[in-house]
């Protein structure tokens, strides 16, 4: 056996993720990475949006001579030979561009290989910058990091989005969580009734669950416990909109029978735009905003200070 | 009633054991807004049957908290309206608490039921029972409207006609829930 050296600390990994493209999940994936390299943390931005990469634009490497292409076409060995420096000291970055066209679904050899490479990254914090959508390559992110954030603008087709995103990662996991309990088959049949059983939501399934099979009720409930999606509203105008986080946390307990962590609001800052004009981080460009400071505060939430 | 035998009105609120009426009011609101129609944060999660459902479990709790907080607390010759806290009426909404806002008055007033029942002709059981709004031992519509409008003037409220509107909605509309 290898030995474990001592002095190894495995990096910690967030996914920033919510289904909708266009609720920033990039500037916020960019920001919360900036913020957390001027804390003298080693962080790696991995753009995991392979259909749509632009997190290079955004950390102003807009030639990236290292992506993640070059890894997955073996043209670099390992997942440390594909990080590029930015401008910034301990922020380094995976870049998803130049990604080929038929790269937007990886297969999942591919996926699995980034990420179990991932968690051997030379680093303190991985961000990973999820895609648009519910694809398996989103969700298998979004479950593998240790952080799952998503987030959301105050609209329908984003709130309707992340629900979506956040059914799917639940159910995926719901399925592990099964085969991990050795539930077995007629569980995953079970599941695929629930409809004509008149089960409408997971918190309602659990219940259906533990009544029927308490032993591995208990074991599947443990697991999905763990699943704890973190939340941010960003671009919010108004006191109504600023409820909407809380209102959230309280619409998924009773529907999933999950605590999602409210990481807390983004209020609308014309200086985001400004700054991605400019091509520049807006931590860089407006240190003293309002979206940097609501930055700084999700990154303490995040981080457990 | 104790509040243990509330429990699940209390969850169902996302209430803390010992919650105040104020408290109350507020959780109520709040999970009223969560479950309203067309709301962001719940529109898309739960279909239009399960989101009205809710809407009625809601009310109930909110209605069976009410009754158990605003219940009186006897103590052997003790006057119980005595005992209640003071509750400042500006904090009340008559629309949705019709019933705490009738008591809140009269703890204001410092007037007893006695004086009250004898001025009004109201029995006293009648009148605690408007107040803690146990919409299940009021008399038929026809009466309890003839109680809520004489009993609110007695208290000296401006508009008693609407209070005793406000007052049957509510009651119609815990008939059409339960």
């Amino acid at each position: 056996m290898m030995p474990i050296s001592p002095d190894k600390i495995l990096p910690k990994v967030w996914a920033i993720g919510g289904g909708k493209g266009g609720v920033g999940k990039s500037v916020i994936t960019s920001s919360l990475g900036i913020a957390l390299a001027r804390k003298g943390k080693r962080c790696v931005l991995l753009d995991a949006d392979l259909g749509g990469a632009n997190l290079h634009t955004l950390m102003g490497v807009p030639y990236p001579k290292r992506t993640l292409t070059d890894f997955l076409l073996r043209k670099v060995s390992s997942l440390n030979d594909a990080l590029m420096p930015t401008s910034m000291p301990n922020l380094s970055l995976i870049s998803g561009s130049r990604a080929m066209l038929e790269m937007g679904n990886l297969h999942n050899a591919q996926k699995t290989k980034i990420i179990r490479q991932l968690f051997d990254l030379d680093a303190d914090y991985i961000l990973l910058d999820l895609g648009a959508g519910s694809t398996f390559n989103s969700l298998d992110f979004f479950l593998a990091a240790h952080e799952r954030v998503m987030v959301v603008v105050p609209t329908p087709t984003s709130i309707e989005n992340a629900y979506h995103f956040l059914k799917a990662a639940y159910y995926r996991q719901l399925k592990h969580a099964i085969r991990s309990a050795g539930a077995g088959k007629d569980l995953e049949s079970y599941l695929e009734e629930k409809v004509s059983l008149g089960i409408r939501s997971p918190a309602q399934f659990m219940e259906h669950l533990s009544e029927r099979i308490p032993k591995a009720a208990m074991a599947i409930r443990k697991v999905m416990q763990d699943f704890s999606p973190r939340l941010i509203v960003n671009q919010v105008q108004n006191m109504e909109e600023i409820s909407l986080g809380d209102q959230m946390v309280v619409a998924c307990r009773d529907f999933f029978g999950i605590e999602m962590g409210y990481l807390g609001n983004v209020k609308s800052d014309e200086c985001v735009l400004r700054a991605i004009q400019m091509r520049r981080p807006v931590l860089e460009a407006f240190p003293g905003s309002p979206f940097v400071s609501a930055i700084n505060g999700i990154t303490r939430r995040l981080v457990g200070d | 009633m104790d509040e243990t035998d509330l429990q699940d009105e209390f969850q169902l609120l996302k209430l803390e054991s010992g919650a105040t009426l104020k408290e109350v009011e507020r959780a109520y609101q709040r999970m009223k807004a969560l479950y309203a129609e067309n709301s962001l944060a719940s529109y898309s999660l739960f279909d239009e049957e399960e989101r009205c459902a809710k809407l009625v479990v809601i009310e109930r709790a909110y209605e069976r908290i009410v009754q158990f907080l605003l219940q009186p607390k006897r103590h052997a010759g003790e006057e119980p309206a005595a005992q209640c806290p003071k509750r400042e009426t500006d904090d009340i909404d008559m629309n949705l608490a019709p019933g705490l806002y009738l008591c809140a008055v009269r703890e204001k007033t410092g007037r007893s039921f006695q004086e009250l029942s004898a001025q009004t002709k109201i029995g006293r059981t009648h009148m605690e029972n408007i107040e803690a709004e146990r919409f299940e031992k009021l008399p038929a519509p026809v009466y309890l409207r003839g109680f809520v409008l004489e009993y609110a003037k007695a208290l000296g409220i401006g508009d008693a006609e609407e209070i005793a509107r406000i007052y049957l909605e509510r009651f119609q509309q815990f008939r059409a829930t339960a």
